[in-house]
């Protein structure tokens, strides 16, 4: 199970487009899209809507070390500059996040089994931005082609899982999941789209992902500013401590 | 009237069938009328508080707070498995009926905790419930411990659930309560074990109440009629006709509100009745008369025309004096009272347009149908009473007036102990669901009905979130308000987990960090609005009766008038000694009235723990803090927290030394920043890197600055023993208390305007920002106070002006100041025995029992004008007082009997009402009008004897002469 913060989020960065014969091989390659194997560094804007009028917008900076480790920090608005949560999937079982208050300076691990509750006021659940392991989460109903791109109808293999299953359009050149239905019971209680597709050395990410909660009229975009792949990233910046390296 | 009446029994076959196919039309628009039983649509919506209301509704979804109380009553505890699947599943399922702007239940309310794995924030309960009875006790035992939701979501004993739900304003409320209701039937099988409270369900309740006493009680009032009247004129048409009279002008009325899309409420839903009592009189009358001319031998059409001759002027005038009393009413503030007003007047000039227009042809058309209208009383036990009562008032009528003056005088004694208080859970029935569902309600959650107080402004700023905090508490202890609950709660409680501190973080960014967590949890929306800029303080109020609200709600408004417009944040840290101690004083004397309202202590006991307090401020100066922050900075150094990890404790306690003595030692107002303490570092750690000493720096003086706090915060606690805290302290008191005192030694305080403008000299330097601070009631309990505060004046305006204009009318048609005023006495005795019974009794006055004056005021006013017009006939007809009173009450006299029993007695029916409301106001009225026929039949005729001056037509020639109604 592969639990990807950033690219979750972002439906960042590259894939290759080989050519997929069955639904199982494409829904593979997205995974594989969503969340290539790399170390990255990334700044996004995120803006929330909360469906009664009200938006605001944070600055993000995220980073990336291979697909198991992950950190990231608010820049804005500044009274949560340097609030901090680092994930750390490398133990499947037992997956570490931490999250990190400057103004209590104290960083505080969160029970990783919360992973259905929302994820500040984005939208998304922990859940939603940690696991982008399609292959052991869905099976795939159906797929066709339509046009260029794929759609898939997805089922959860999980029991107890969030999600009953997903409806799935993968982009046919970049094989990044551009529009994502999450259903419960038959409805859909989440979509995430891709507005905007972009290319980065060599890496395929999604460069605008609109978040919607049909009913709610909540919404949150997510816009990546700056990206950097293949970026050496340094073991220790993903530590507890580093957390607090901030100012 | 004779051409007028002789024209319509010409016509009498058009004239009926065209006001049948009328009444068929009317009928069929007013069997499609709507029904609004939304109380806030009963006061004007020019009135402030119904604009805040709708405000309120807009910015937080909804006011509107359904509750359905979840009790297994099937032997399940409610922490089964099976009792908890259900409760989840509904929290889901209501939450997904469109117009359902938030569900909250201990399925899905937030949970902030410290588990093994982490601090977690998730649903309470949520869906995946323990199958052991021990797991389910543990659960039992953690939710019920839960400070936060225990009288909100659960009960104190752990045995029933609250489902909390809102709808969106514009939502048809009546239909949300439904699918509620068959979404539970759904879930659970059936509604057993579930009861459903709150404003929308008693609104859905009230409508269910409302087509229940038209369909099935009006109908039984009408039966009942039929029957005394039956026994009354022992003929069908002195049956028949009044009654007709009564069903047709209702339904023309309800057809037309129905036409002018006026909806019934609970007051226009009683017009009928008020019909009954009102309508049915001058058919009595009329039809009385018409029996006495059919005994005079006279034809059935000629029998009519001289009865609607002789009687059409005294009909006409009692009709206007009726409209007029509940025209008055339009000075109503009510809408719901005006539109009664003036949907009563339509109704009574309808049952006029009847009487004249209908009751003759029909009469003249059926009178083989319907007998011959001769009642047998040939000498009947009723008139042979009505000759022994003329005899004696005519006997004894100074001794009649005596004990009247007696009675009136009881009666206005009874006037002051009248309470104006509108109760609306008697708009209930005892006994029935909704009011077990209400009656739970204030037992196991502390109410249904919402107290709502709006904080304006920036809900993130910590100095807001703290007077927020601080009217919070203030709502706590008033009487009636139960479990205010805020934002802060939430808040508090993170804090709580996270840094043992159950308080407001001090900081915008420590504020900011929390809400990051919570932000988007379905219990913020309640809680906080668009954007942050407004908070809801969320109470209940444990009655719906406007009395019990009253006192405190005006108690609150005061408090709240009297919150500063603007807060000011002082930064201690840049103060003078002299600055900082003003503002620890003022900090110790919130600390002292916050911990007395939550300790509920004594006058004495606040000014003494106030005192005390500030002490332990002055005392605590740089001398005591040296030695902590020596002790914390040492302790953190040689921690593997600390950024570089000093192994040696002669290092690490040296530079605590030089730590401690940079802070203490800081110049007054400049506070140390890292980088001067990074720099006094360099001498002890050569080894490490500038960026290193910096990190340190940083975390060595929010260390240090911690362990003050702590030390101040223990300092001000150990104040806080006997005699003041005699009581074995609880964890969860100890919790509070601690997060009292930790604020009061914040570093950043928010202090009133007028405070820092006594003392702006010394605090400017450290003033850091202004917050704009608005607060004020809202929502459900104003818009039903201020009914109770516009009731009582209304209604004496309304009963002034009513009287007034009838004495008015009754001055010039009867020509005499002397006889206005004489007619209008049992009527204006009958309203204020109505008023000595609600002050007697301890009945509150409410729209109900305020309008039986109305009522009373229109049919007593009918009595009276027919009594003396006959008299006045039969005087200048006789020529003698005595021979004149016992015609009159042998006619007239007994017509009146004949309406007041019947109808008197037929509004008792109404107890057996859907509502208590409906029943108080159907006994109360029932009475009034028993009494008004005793007193115009005693008083009256008493009064006129007397103002005569003697017992011939001489003496009182001057009633009979230029009787325009004789």
């Amino acid at each position: 199970m592969k639990k990807l913060l950033v690219a979750s989020l972002l439906f960042l960065l590259a894939g290759t487009g080989a050519f997929a014969q069955t639904g199982e091989d494409i829904l593979a390659n997205a995974e594989a899209a969503a969340n290539p194997d790399t170390d990255m560094e990334a700044v996004l804007s995120m803006t929330i809507s909360d469906g009664r009028g009200a938006s605001e917008t944070r600055s993000v900076r995220m980073y990336q070390r291979g697909s198991d480790q992950f950190l990231m920090r608010f820049l804005s608005p500044a009274d949560i500059r340097g609030v901090a949560l680092l994930i750390d999937v490398q133990d499947r079982d037992d997956d570490l996040i931490y999250l990190y208050l400057p103004a209590f300076r104290r960083e505080r691990r969160i029970a990783s089994h919360v992973k259905n509750e929302e994820f500040m006021g984005t939208g998304l659940t922990y859940e939603d931005i940690a696991e982008i392991d399609y292959s052991d989460t869905y099976e795939v109903v159906s797929w066709s082609r339509t046009g260029p791109d794929y759609a898939l109808e997805l089922r959860s293999k999980k029991e107890n899982s969030t999600y009953d299953g997903a409806r799935m359009v993968v982009d046919g050149e970049s094989y990044l999941p551009v529009r994502t239905e999450l259903l419960q019971d038959g409805s859909v209680v989440k979509r995430l789209t891709v507005e905007d597709v972009g290319r980065h050395q060599g890496y395929w990410y999604a460069a605008k992902t609109v978040v919607e909660l049909p009913g709610s009229g909540r919404r949150t975009v997510m816009e990546i500013e700056s990206i950097e792949h293949d970026a050496s990233l340094d073991g220790a910046l993903f530590s507890v401590r580093s957390l607090r390296r901030f100012r | 009237m004779h051409a007028l009446v002789t024209w319509i029994l010409r016509h009498r076959i058009a004239v009926v069938l065209l006001i049948t196919a009328l009444t068929g039309f009317l009928g069929f628009k007013a069997w499609k009328i709507q029904i609004n039983t939304d109380f806030v649509t009963y006061l004007s919506n020019d009135s402030e508080v119904v604009q805040e209301f709708y405000r309120a509704g807009e910015v937080f979804e909804s006011n509107y707070l359904a509750m359905v109380i979840f009790d297994p009553s099937d032997g399940r505890p409610l922490f089964s498995r099976d009792s908890l699947t259900i409760l989840s599943e509904l929290t889901a399922r209501y939450g997904d009926i469109e117009g359902v702007t938030s569900v909250l239940s201990i399925a899905n309310a937030a949970d902030v905790k410290e588990t093994p794995y982490g601090i977690s924030i998730e649903d309470l309960v949520g869906t995946e419930i323990p199958e052991g009875r021990p797991d389910l006790d543990d659960l039992r035992s953690y939710v019920t411990a839960k400070e936060l939701y225990r009288g909100i979501l659960l009960d104190d004993a752990g045995e029933s659930a609250l489902l909390l739900l809102t709808f969106e304003p514009s939502a048809d409320h009546m239909a949300l309560a439904e699918r509620v209701i068959s979404q539970t039937t759904a879930a659970n099988g059936s509604t057993e074990g579930f009861y459903f409270g709150g404003m929308p369900f008693v609104m859905y309740s009230m409508s269910q109440g409302i087509i229940s006493n038209l369909s099935l009680l009006v109908p039984l009032i009408l039966l009942f009629l039929i029957v005394v009247l039956y026994f009354a004129f022992r003929s069908l048409s002195g049956v028949i006709f009044p009654l007709l009279v009564v069903a047709v002008s209702a339904v023309w009325a309800v057809g037309i509100l129905s036409l002018l899309d006026v909806p019934l409420d609970i007051l226009t839903a009683i017009m009928p009745v008020i019909l009954i009592a009102m309508g049915s009189a001058d058919g009595i009358h009329l039809m009385k008369k018409y029996s006495e001319e059919r005994r005079g031998g006279r034809r059935p059409t000629e029998a009519m025309r001289e009865s609607v001759v002789e009687l059409g002027v005294p009909i006409l005038l009692t009709s206007v004096t009726t409209m007029v009393g509940f025209a008055s009413l339009v000075v109503s503030d009510f809408r719901i009272i005006k539109t009664f007003g003036l949907a009563v007047t339509l109704a009574i000039f309808l049952a006029l347009v009847v009487t004249i227009f209908f009751l003759p042809p029909l009469a003249a058309l059926l009178s083989r149908k319907t007998g011959n209208g001769v009642d047998n009383w040939d000498d009947s036990p009723a008139e042979r009473l009505m000759d022994r009562l003329s005899g004696y008032i005519h006997q004894k009528k100074k001794e009649i007036l005596i004990a009247f003056g007696a009675l009136t005088t009881i009666a206005v004694a009874g006037i002051p102990l009248i309470t104006a208080n509108v109760d609306w859970s008697l708009c209930l029935a005892k006994n029935s669901k909704p009011y077990a569902a209400e009656m739970m309600l204030r037992d196991r959650f502390g109410g249904s009905l919402p107290l709502q107080v709006s904080v304006k402004g920036d809900v993130t700023d910590p100095a807001l979130l703290q007077t927020i905090q601080h009217i919070q508490e203030v709502a706590g202890t008033q009487p009636v308000i139960e479990n205010p609950r805020s934002v802060t709660d939430l808040l508090s409680e993170m804090n709580y987990v996270l840094n043992d501190t159950y308080a407001i973080p001090d900081t915008p960014e420590g504020v900011a960090g929390l809400w990051l967590l919570i932000d988007g949890e379905e219990s913020m929306d309640q809680f906080v609005g668009p954007g942050d800029q407004e908070a809801l303080i969320q109470g209940r109020v444990t009655s719906m009766a406007t009395a019990d609200m009253s006192a405190s709600t005006v108690s609150m408004g005061r408090y709240l008038s009297e919150l500063p417009s603007r807060l000011f944040v002082i930064d201690k840290r840049l103060l003078n000694p002299q600055g900082r101690l003003v503002v620890s004083r003022l900090q110790a004397n919130v600390a002292a009235e916050r911990l007395s309202r939550y300790l509920g202590l004594e006058e004495n006991e606040r000014l003494e723990l106030g005192r005390r307090l500030k002490t332990a401020v002055v005392r605590s100066g740089p001398d005591t803090q040296r030695p902590v922050i020596e002790s914390a900075v040492s302790s953190y150094l040689r921690s593997d927290r600390s950024e570089i990890t000093i192994s040696r404790e002669e290092t690490a306690r040296l530079i605590a030394t030089a730590v401690a003595e940079v802070i203490v030692e800081a110049p007054s107002g400049s506070p140390p920043n890292p980088d001067d303490l990074a720099a006094e570092l360099a001498p002890f750690l050569p080894e490490t890197t500038e960026m290193d000493r910096l990190w340190l720096a940083d975390s060595l003086l929010f260390e240090a600055e911690r362990a003050v706090r702590q030390a101040k915060d223990d300092a001000l606690l150990s104040q806080l023993q006997r005699p003041v805290l005699e009581k074995p302290s609880q964890a969860s008191i100890e919790k509070r208390v601690g997060g009292i005192v930790h604020e009061a030694t914040s570093e950043f305080a928010p202090i009133s305007v007028n405070d820092f403008t006594q003392n702006e000299s010394l605090l400017k330097a450290g003033l850091i920002r202004e917050v704009p601070l608005e607060a004020a009631l809202t929502g459900m309990v104003p818009v039903l106070t201020e009914m109770e505060n516009r009731l009582l004046p209304t209604q004496i305006q309304s009963v002034a002006i009513t009287l007034g204009v009838i004495l008015l009318v009754l001055v010039l048609v009867f020509k005499s100041l002397k006889l206005g005023f004489v007619a209008l006495a049992p009527t204006l005795l009958t309203v204020l025995t109505n008023f000595a019974i609600l002050g007697f009794a301890g009945i509150g006055l409410d729209s109900f029992t305020a309008l039986i004056a109305s009522a009373v005021i229109g049919l007593g006013i009918d009595y009276a004008i027919h009594l003396v017009t006959k008299f006045r006939r039969e005087l200048a007809r006789t020529g003698g007082s005595e021979e004149a009173l016992r015609i009159t009450l042998r006619t007239t006299g007994v017509a009146i009997v004949i309406n007041a029993v019947s109808v008197g007695i037929g509004f008792e029916i109404l107890n057996f009402a859907a509502g208590q409301h409906i029943r108080i106001f159907g006994g109360l009225l029932g009475l009034s009008l028993l009494a008004s026929a005793a007193y115009t039949l005693i008083l009256l005729p008493a009064l006129l004897l007397a103002i005569g001056g003697g017992r011939d037509s001489r003496s009182l020639g001057h009633l009979s002469k230029k009787g325009a109604l004789v």
